[in-house]
């Protein structure tokens, strides 16, 4: 019989990004897989209340107060009741949580630990020591991942990052990558390419904020435009730095070569890197970077900077590598790109077959599944009683004193709350929700994948 | 065998009643109000256009037809197998039908209608000619003045009777011709394009006018007798109150902003060139025309004009009136308010392109966005010299702007409440209310089917007419209150005040709403003649 | 069984590994990086770029200083500003003439002529301007532009004016103090009572603070001498040796400790693995 679990996060649809992405795409194939999901995140505008995407994959869009880009207002404890309910009502066993930067999920996870609930936290990106905002950020963490029973990170980078920041047991920390549906991401036929004869045409796609290299391209654009005159720049996305994307065009009068799209619907993105010969990335930070292997998988050569988990995502054939964050190094890499694409010394039609050899969503969630696997098989009922979690919230390691007092008496209020919220709303008053009926050829999948494993 | 019964009780279409599957309008059908979002409009589509809803049958709309002219097949039936009935016409009755008819054919009654028909459209003639002399496009005069406005309204609705009395009109002829048809098949087919509920909120609105413009006049001979007996003691209260609250509290107030007001330190030389400006704006105002209109003779004169008036025509007419003399009088606040909020929003433009300077910033008009510049170290000393002085300024403008915003705010609230009170004496639904009283079957809402009893083999349910709700009949109204409170009392006004832009609203926009029952141009005298003189030719 | 392939930081590849398979290499780089936070670091920093930088900011507050001397030579001594106006434009034109090349963008008749003649149109109302206004709060608020003066000099690269270039965040932060000062300037100038004297203030202030400091390098030792000079003789006068004493064991404090303490907080108290840790950041992206 499948779990029942409930991914938490912020941020879902009718939001798109990455986030969103891997969660609904998980959760599609976990569902194949045999197991029942439900989404919990907040509500967006007039979207409020339960709705059912494909395959009967629930979502609760719990109105919550909305801060900052769409993250709910932190206040650790007032969601608990609501989340409590749900969880509840669907019979959950494993809550997953995505994302550190979504409260939602953070608090989901300290609700569901003191509920007894087996918890499961995904983190998709990286988070440096020496900005005010992330050092908050990682206090946080700390208490939330105190009791977490399994962390899952994007990449390599990612783990390792997370090792240091929240003092994570690197047993406990999985890596497993993101993935992408090849068949979204197929190279044109040859014979309708739309690209213009004889010039070579370099796509960004990224949303324009400073720490996307913006600065580095709005300064590489017009120089490798003096370089080359066969080369052409499409720019897709928007963001505050668009402006500067505009002055430049403007100043450096390059208004027939560098085309800007702002912002693409996902389901274009596709036809926009089709237009192109090589995919240019100039992010400063990156954890695992989908859109490269996107790109790749259009049969675009990568010119890219070497951080983050880049370097583990894609093999070398694909890209060339810019040796620093400079603009000197990333236009050294673009020519040496432009060079070999047109002397035709790379042949980028097989990328497409070899990414999705790669990367797939069912092999995705049978990972997941066995991180969920394995959370059952070596846990003991000790892990969940509530005196164990405030212990192990207070030999919390390289903290100060007032940070582990801080999360010892968080542990101990929200443990009060649970008490009180099984008086005044027992378990037994609440609801219990029908599961979606699966669906035959369902079980056969899920039949066939137990015994590939 | 099960078998489901609904029982009704039969519609009197000779009483006005019937069933009607949408609620009855009040409204003209052109101007039906569609408040509802464009958004959910377009989900209904998409869930009205989705094939397990598609199975929508137009039978239901057929049948209720049918449940509606249940008498007028039941007479048509007598007609033709007058053998079949054994009841018999009442002798009362037959004996007025016969008096009626010859009435009719009379010489007497052929005058009386050619006189009343030359009367009503010399008259109709008129209320066209003023209403277009008020709609004037290059002037529309009717914006300016409530009183103008009030006349414009009776024009219209004079200019309307006898296109309201046309509709009703030719349904009753009709009707009454229904008998001739000498198949059932033929009555029906007739009827079911001219369907009884068509006139009706018609006749509806045509008495609601005329009940009003009764009820107007009298509540005007109640007011006028009150006016008169309080003569004198009216004039005395309103010269001083017109003297104290326009002139010399208002004087005060600029005179205290120009002395540092609260503390707060103000632009001595600019405070008091401001304070100098308005005073002599009031001096002007004052001796230019309020002066007459404090004067206590003149004001005794006005007032028993306003007696007269009011007796004549009707409160409203009184009301417009003491409107626009208000308005008169508080004209001068209308200009500072004018004036100062101009000298604010200029100042304020100026301060933020300034700003956008002080931060390396330039506009970009263009392109509409905020470009880096790199500016000159002249350009950027005159700048930020200018902008210093501006801000220094600042404090000075602000002041005199809010005072005054404040004044123009309660000017227009007693404003709104007038016009409130004669929008309500001018649209009060009340003969729909009194209508919902009396028989709500005369209004209906829709309909609803309800359980009745079962009895063996049977279940017996009761078709009921849901009368309309108030609610939908006061529509107009909330409307107006919506709007009102946008303009007025909102995140709006803030705004527009803040950023020192004028509130002004177009009053005969505004009340548009409540003219649901005129159409909105008038329509031609000569077309009028022409099917007045076709409906008197052929009675 | 064969022997199993060495583990690969790769993601793309399927390895025979379980997921939560940590690199040796890095469980043994954070024992190494946990070590490392209690040794002192092996790397070093630059002192004399450190004093340097000190002795900048040092020779730029002495710079702003010479606008409250102005202030103090109008407004409290009650001199004649027309004079000292004489000498000083001489001597900028002077020196503009001797360097006409680089300021053919920055400082041409016409633009000098419109300066001048705005000054010139505005002191009247600047006089007026803040008349009911308290002292006080002019003093406050002047303190508070010079803070934010200082600031934002402070952070913007040393090239305040010259950078016609390319590089857009710099130009930015040029104006934004420019206009500080001349805020600063304005604000001050409207407490003077003759307009004579508001348009002198401006024009020295202008001269002195905008005009000098990009013909002349400040920190040479020569100006540097006569700033200095100029500074404490004023000081002295107006407010007595003492006063004179407290700054200048403030600036030394600032010129010789601050440094010494700067270097001293890199080098001990400092978080050791910094280095180790901006793995992780954000990279700074390089522009050249």
């Amino acid at each position: 019989m499948g779990l029942n679990i409930a991914m938490v996060c912020d941020f879902f649809y009718p939001q798109l990004g990455g986030v969103e992405f891997h969660i609904y795409h998980l959760a599609q194939n976990l569902i194949q897989l045999g197991h029942s999901v439900v989404v919990i995140t907040h509500a967006y505008k007039d979207r409020v209340g339960v709705r059912y995407l494909t395959n009967g994959l629930k979502v609760y869009h719990v109105p919550f107060f909305v801060l900052h880009r769409e993250t709910t207002f932190p206040s650790v404890f007032s969601t608990f009741p609501i989340v409590r309910n749900i969880l509840i009502r669907e019979n959950i066993q494993v809550v997953h949580s995505h994302g550190s930067g979504s409260t939602m999920a953070q608090e989901a996870i300290s609700h569901a630990n003191t509920m007894g609930l087996r918890t499961v936290f995904t983190d998709h990106s990286l988070y440096g020591f020496t900005e005010l905002g992330s050092i908050l950020l990682n206090k946080l963490l700390k208490f939330t991942l105190a009791n977490t029973d399994r962390v899952i990170c994007v990449s390599n980078v990612c783990k390792e990052n997370m090792i240091i920041r929240a003092d994570v047991d690197p047993e406990k920390l999985s890596v497993i990558p993101n993935a992408l549906i090849s068949e979204d991401f197929k190279p044109l036929d040859s014979d309708i390419r739309m690209k213009k004869k004889g010039r070579i045409t370099l796509v960004v796609i990224s949303r324009l904020f400073p720490n996307k290299g913006c600065d580095l391209l709005v300064r590489i654009i017009p120089r490798i435009c003096q370089a080359h005159h066969d080369v052409d720049f499409i720019v897709a996305g928007d963001g505050p730095k668009f402006i500067d994307f505009q002055q430049m065009v403007e100043t450096c009068r390059l208004e027939d070569r560098v085309r800007l799209l702002g912002s693409v619907p996902h389901e274009n993105i596709r036809d926009v890197l089709c237009q192109g010969d090589i995919y240019l990335h100039a992010s400063l930070t990156e954890a695992f970077g989908t859109v490269l292997v996107e790109a790749a998988s259009c049969g675009l050569l990568l010119v890219t900077t070497c951080v983050g988990g880049i370097p583990e995502v894609l093999p070398q054939h694909m890209t060339v590598f810019a040796k620093e964050t400079s603009v000197s190094a990333l236009i050294d890499a673009a020519n040496k790109g432009i060079e070999s694409i047109r002397s035709g010394k790379i042949d980028t039609s097989s990328f497409h077959k070899e990414v999705s050899r790669m990367y797939d969503w069912l092999e995705v969630a049978k990972r997941t599944e066995k991180v969920y696997e394995a959370v059952y098989h070596d846990s003991s009922p000790r892990d969940k009683n509530w005196a164990v979690m405030v212990k192990n919230c207070y030999f919390q390691k390289g903290d100060g004193m007032w940070a582990r007092y801080l999360y010892v008496l968080c542990a101990i209020v929200e443990y009060w709350i649970f008490i009180v919220l099984e008086w005044l709303y027992p378990r037994t008053e609440i609801d219990r929700a029908l599961k979606w009926p699966q669906k035959k050829d369902f079980q056969i999948t899920r039949k066939s994948s137990l015994k590939n494993m | 065998m099960f078998c489901n019964v609904l029982e009704f009780e039969a519609p009197k279409l000779n009483l006005m009643q019937f069933f009607s599957l949408d609620p009855i309008s009040l409204a003209l059908p052109e101007k039906e109000l569609h408040n509802s979002k464009k958004v959910t409009l377009d989900n209904v589509k998409k869930i009205m256009y989705h094939k397990s809803y598609f199975n929508f049958s137009g039978n239901l709309p057929q049948s209720i037809n049918l449940l509606n002219l249940y008498y007028t097949h039941l007479n048509a039936f007598s007609e033709k197998y007058s053998h079949l009935i054994i009841g018999e016409n009442r002798l009362s009755e037959k004996l007025f039908s016969i008096l009626l008819k010859c009435y009719q054919h009379s010489f007497l009654s052929r005058v009386t209608s050619r006189l009343l028909f030359y009367l009503l459209m010399s008259l109709c003639f008129i209320a066209q000619n003023i209403y277009l002399l008020l709609h004037w496009s290059y002037f529309p005069i009717v914006t300016i003045s409530a009183t103008l406005q009030q006349i414009d309204l009776r024009c219209q609705q004079i200019a309307y009777f006898p296109v309201q009395y046309l509709k009703i009109n030719k349904n009753v002829t009709i009707r009454k011709a229904l008998p001739r048809f000498r198949s059932y098949s033929e009555a029906s087919a007739s009827l079911r394009s001219e369907l009884p509920c068509k006139f009706y909120p018609d006749y509806i609105r045509l008495y609601n006018t005329i009940w009003l413009i009764v009820n107007d006049v009298s509540f005007g001979l109640i007011i006028g007798a009150i006016l008169h007996d309080q003569h004198d003691q009216l004039v005395n209260i309103v010269a001083s109150s017109i003297q104290f609250c326009c002139y010399d509290s208002i004087k005060k107030i600029t005179i205290f902003l120009s002395n540092n007001p609260f503390g707060i330190k103000l632009n001595e030389e600019l405070a008091s060139f401001l304070s100098e400006l308005f005073l002599w704006i009031i001096e002007f105002t004052f001796n230019g025309f309020a002066k007459y209109f404090v004067d206590k003779s003149n004001l005794s004169w006005f007032l028993s004009l306003l007696t007269q008036i009011m007796c004549l025509s009707g409160a409203s007419f009184g009301l417009s009136l003491i409107m626009d003399f208000f308005s008169i009088l508080s004209l001068h606040l209308y200009l500072f308010y004018h004036i100062s909020g101009k000298l604010y929003h200029w100042q304020l433009n100026c301060m933020i392109s300034l700003f956008y300077l002080f931060c390396g910033k330039k506009r970009n008009v263009l392109r509409d966005r905020i470009d880096h510049h790199f500016f000159e170290l002249d350009q950027l000393l005159m700048g930020t010299l200018l902008f210093l002085i501006l801000v220094f300024l600042m404090p000075t403008v602000l002041a005199f702007y809010i005072c005054y915003t404040i004044l123009r705010l309660m000017a227009m609230c007693v404003e709104i409440f007038l016009e409130s009170i004669i929008g309500l004496i001018n649209h009060f639904p009340l003969f729909a209310l009194l209508l919902r009283i009396k028989d709500p079957k005369r209004l209906p809402g829709g309909i609803s089917i309800n359980w009745n009893r079962t009895e063996p083999g049977l279940t017996i349910f009761t078709l009921e007419n849901n009368p309309l709700k108030i609610s939908r009949m006061f529509r107009p109204y909330s409307i107006l209150m919506s709007k009102i409170r946008y303009n007025y009392f909102s995140s709006y006004t803030a705004r527009q005040i803040l950023k020192g832009l004028p509130l002004t609203l177009n009053r005969t926009k505004l009340y548009h709403v409540l003219y649901f029952s005129l159409p909105d141009g008038p329509i031609k005298a000569r077309d009028i003649y022409a099917k007045l003189s076709d409906a008197l030719a052929n009675p | 069984m064969k022997e199993k392939e060495p583990w690969k930081r790769l993601l793309w590849i399927r390895q025979d590994y379980p997921d939560n398979y940590t690199d040796p290499n890095f469980l043994l780089y954070a024992e190494k990086l946990k070590e490392k936070s209690k040794r002192p670091p092996d790397f070093d920093y630059d002192y004399s770029q450190i004093r340097a930088d000190f002795l900048e900011l040092y020779h730029m507050v002495l710079n702003t200083c010479f606008i409250y001397i102005t202030f103090t030579y109008i407004n409290y001594y009650e001199y004649n500003p027309i004079p000292v106006t004489c000498i000083v434009t001489f001597f900028v034109i002077l020196i503009s003439n001797h360097k006409s090349e680089e300021l053919a963008s920055l400082l041409n008749f016409k633009s000098s002529m419109i300066m001048a003649f705005t000054i010139l149109t505005l002191s009247p109302v600047l006089k007026s301007l803040s008349k009911t206004t308290a002292s006080d709060s002019i003093w406050t608020l002047s303190f508070c532009l010079n803070m934010f003066y200082i600031y934002s000099l402070s952070s913007s690269p040393s090239s305040v004016m010259d950078g016609r270039g390319e590089l857009i965040q710099n130009e930015k932060q040029s104006n934004l103090s420019t206009n500080i000062l001349l805020a600063n300037a304005a604000v001050l100038a409207s407490r003077l009572i003759s307009t004579t004297q508001v348009f002198c203030f401006l024009l020295i202030s202008v001269q002195v603070n905008i005009i000098i400091p990009n013909l002349l390098n400040i920190s040479n030792f020569k100006i540097s001498l006569l700033t200095n000079l100029i500074v404490y003789s004023s000081i002295t006068m107006r407010l007595g040796y003492k006063a004179a004493f407290i700054f200048l064991l403030i600036s030394l404090a600032s010129i010789i400790i601050l440094p010494r303490l700067f270097y001293y907080w890199q080098v001990h108290c400092k978080r050791k693995d910094y280095e180790v840790l901006s793995l992780w950041d954000t990279k700074v992206p390089i522009l050249n």
